[in-house]
């Protein structure tokens, strides 16, 4: 596909999201509780003022795109499968956080991304992020007195 | 005047006990390394930063991050000089001739002027700012509700018509901004809005994991995307690391120009980095003997935007400390550390607490003075930083945001949250949509909702607070400024084609 189509299209989703936010706003606020004696302006009134301005901007946005007033070379290459396995380690992370504990979890985090930007070193990065993340456990943890889930490695074998 | 020196003395009595001369000394070193690391702005470490505000007493907090916005500005030009790729908007120009002086070999004379100069430039931007802010908020205490809400109008528009050239994706970005900010409980009525029914939502979407989410979230998916595409070349320190005698000549005046340029520029709330580092550019290649230099490696070039971006960055602090209205994406999410604390800046900070306040510009000179220190003997091993390699690099970066957005509140849906806006991060930087909008948005839209029904209020529904120029001038002209700046370039162009 032309650079300039895909950046059209792009212009084009970016209305529509705006557009049906507009509606999502007017429609989920348009109810809320009308102005009362003390406040002359009700909880609605800021809302549907936003929910203008997103249709008029989707409204700017189309009319951008289909005058083809967009430039082309705005538009560089970009891959899409090194993107969605950063995706995955996030998600993975999540998935083992309170289980599995934040040292693990971030330890896996950091060695998915690192193979998303084209490492090869597994061992390397698994260690590096190891120790990254074992020290901001501990940094945050012990020092900063936040509280990150040790989760059940620590759990079982270090709290006795 | 006698006054500000006195508590600018009281200041500096808090800036010099040791602890929080540790904490500047934290802050310039973590700054000067984001600065150097690519990838990273200020605007994405401060955010990653703000959990440490559950454990730190604002004045250290502040003075620490005051130390970061000063050091990430040192060490952009690093990267602008030596891989061609600057951090932040305001080293853009920076890039242009320090990288053409890093080609010919002098790379050291272009740091080397950029750290001088940012030293002088901060010195005397900071000493502007010591007092013009009380100015400022003595000018500040006749606004009241219509004339913040005419401000805040104000800043976006300006934050939104400056940042990027296409306005229709500006303004998309303030409005997402906007619509998330409305999210949560309105803290008027109680009605909840835009909620759905998840609890997590009932206290809105955290800045934090919105700033989190576009800046690191996003710009890690979009360089992910993009890595194979890109080829950097770093050039190596080589020869005489000092600066020549005629290096000196030529510098010290662009360095005072640029102050003079950026320091006002960036304390208008119009203002940013952007304009006065591109207008010191033109200045100074109009008034250069040797004008054919500029774009092939020009020391001006480089001495004049890097002091007027330095001066730039205290001229954004000044109505930040003052107003409360920030007017790039590092002020505005400073503001949200300022309201992690319950802390509003404006007149009122100033007057209760003014060891915060001056203890945290006292420290802007202090950190100016250590900048220098670690930016001239040690340009050579901040260069190293330079060969971390991205896949560590960019790992790293995600862990410390997803550490920053699950201790907000310990919870899962914050990381989803942070993910979905990440996705929608990477959407915007497919499409050159700017990402300060959004942010200046979200957080300042819902005090303009609050000045706006309280202006009301006061006025008993009369929407003349807002247009009758015979009583409130100062709200109708922000106002009609406002509007300016949105409609006259649109008329313009329509007027061309």
């Amino acid at each position: 596909m032309h650079s300039t189509t895909k950046l059209q299209i792009g212009n084009l989703a970016l209305g529509a999201i705006l557009f049906l936010l507009a509606v999502l706003v007017a429609v989920e606020t348009v109810s809320l509780t009308p102005p009362t004696q003390q406040a002359t302006v009700g909880p609605a009134f800021f809302p549907l003022l936003v929910a203008l301005g997103l249709a008029a901007n989707a409204a700017a946005l189309f009319w951008q795109a289909l005058r083809g007033r967009v430039s082309a070379d705005q538009w560089l290459k970009h891959d899409m499968a090194p993107m969605l396995i950063v995706l995955a380690g996030l998600v993975l992370q999540m998935a083992l956080l309170t289980t599995a504990g934040w040292i693990v979890a971030t330890t896996l985090l950091f060695a998915t991304v690192a193979r998303a930007f084209g490492s090869r070193r597994i061992v390397l990065d698994l260690l590096i992020g190891f120790l990254l993340s074992a020290a901001s456990f501990y940094m945050f943890n012990e020092v900063l007195g936040l509280s990150l889930p040790q989760g059940w490695i620590v759990e079982t074998f270090m709290n006795d | 005047m006698m006054e500000t020196l006195q508590l600018l003395f009281q200041g500096f009595t808090v800036s010099l006990a040791p602890i929080n001369l540790l904490w500047a000394a934290v802050g310039v070193t973590i700054g000067t390394a984001i600065g150097v690391l690519p990838g990273i702005g200020p605007s994405l470490t401060v955010a990653l930063l703000l959990p440490v505000t559950s454990a730190l007493e604002p004045t250290a907090a502040f003075i620490m991050f005051g130390g970061i916005y000063y050091g990430a500005m040192y060490g952009g030009s690093t990267t602008s000089i030596l891989l061609n790729t600057p951090g932040e908007s305001g080293a853009i120009v920076t890039a242009i001739d320090g990288h053409a002086m890093a080609r010919k070999g002098r790379g050291a004379q272009a740091l080397a002027t950029a750290a001088i100069g940012s030293f002088v430039a901060g010195t005397i931007a900071t000493l502007a700012m010591t007092f013009v802010a009380p100015a400022m908020v003595s000018f500040a205490l006749l606004f009241g509700p219509a004339e913040y809400f005419g401000l805040m109008v104000l800043a976006f528009v300006t934050v939104t018509a400056v940042l990027g050239e296409n306005l229709a994706l500006g303004m998309a970005s303030l409005m997402l901004g906007l619509t998330l900010g409305l999210v949560g409980i309105d803290n008027q009525t109680g009605a909840a809005r835009l909620t759905f029914g998840i609890p997590e939502l009932l206290d809105g979407i955290d800045v934090v994991i919105v700033a989190v989410g576009l800046f690191a979230i996003g710009e890690a998916l979009y360089q992910a995307s993009r890595y194979r595409h890109e080829k950097e070349e770093i050039y190596a320190l080589k020869g005489s690391l000092w600066m020549s005698r005629e290096d000196w000549s030529r510098s010290w005046k662009p360095w005072l120009r640029g102050t003079a340029i950026g320091y006002p520029i960036g304390s208008l709330p119009a203002g940013g980095s952007e304009i006065p580092t591109f207008l010191s550019y033109v200045v100074e290649k109009r008034l250069a003997k040797k004008p054919e230099e500029f774009g092939h490696g020009a020391i001006e070039a480089v001495a004049g935007p890097e002091a007027a971006n330095n001066a730039s960055a205290a001229g954004v602090l000044t109505p930040l400390l003052a107003l409360g209205l920030p007017t790039s994406a590092t002020a505005a999410i400073m503001l949200a550390a300022f309201q992690q604390y319950g802390l509003q800046p404006g007149p009122l900070l100033f007057e209760n607490d003014p060891q915060l306040v001056w203890g945290m510009i006292a420290s802007l000179y202090i950190g100016n003075v250590f900048l220098l220190l670690l930016n001239l003997p040690m340009a050579g091993i901040w260069v190293k930083l330079l060969l971390v390699p991205k896949p560590w690099l960019y790992g790293g970066i995600l862990a410390f945001a997803t550490l920053g957005a699950y201790s907000l509140n310990n919870n899962i849906v914050d990381l989803v949250l942070l993910w979905l806006i990440g996705i929608g991060g990477f959407g915007m930087r497919l499409l050159n949509v700017p990402v300060a909008p959004c942010i200046v948005g979200i957080i300042l839209g819902p005090m303009a909702e609050q000045h706006f029904r309280r202006a009301l209020a006061i006025s008993q529904g009369d929407l003349s607070v807002f247009y009758n120029p015979m009583t409130h001038p100062l709200a109708v002209s922000l106002l009609v400024i406002a509007a300016a700046f949105l409609l006259v370039p649109v008329v313009l162009r329509l007027r061309r084609a």
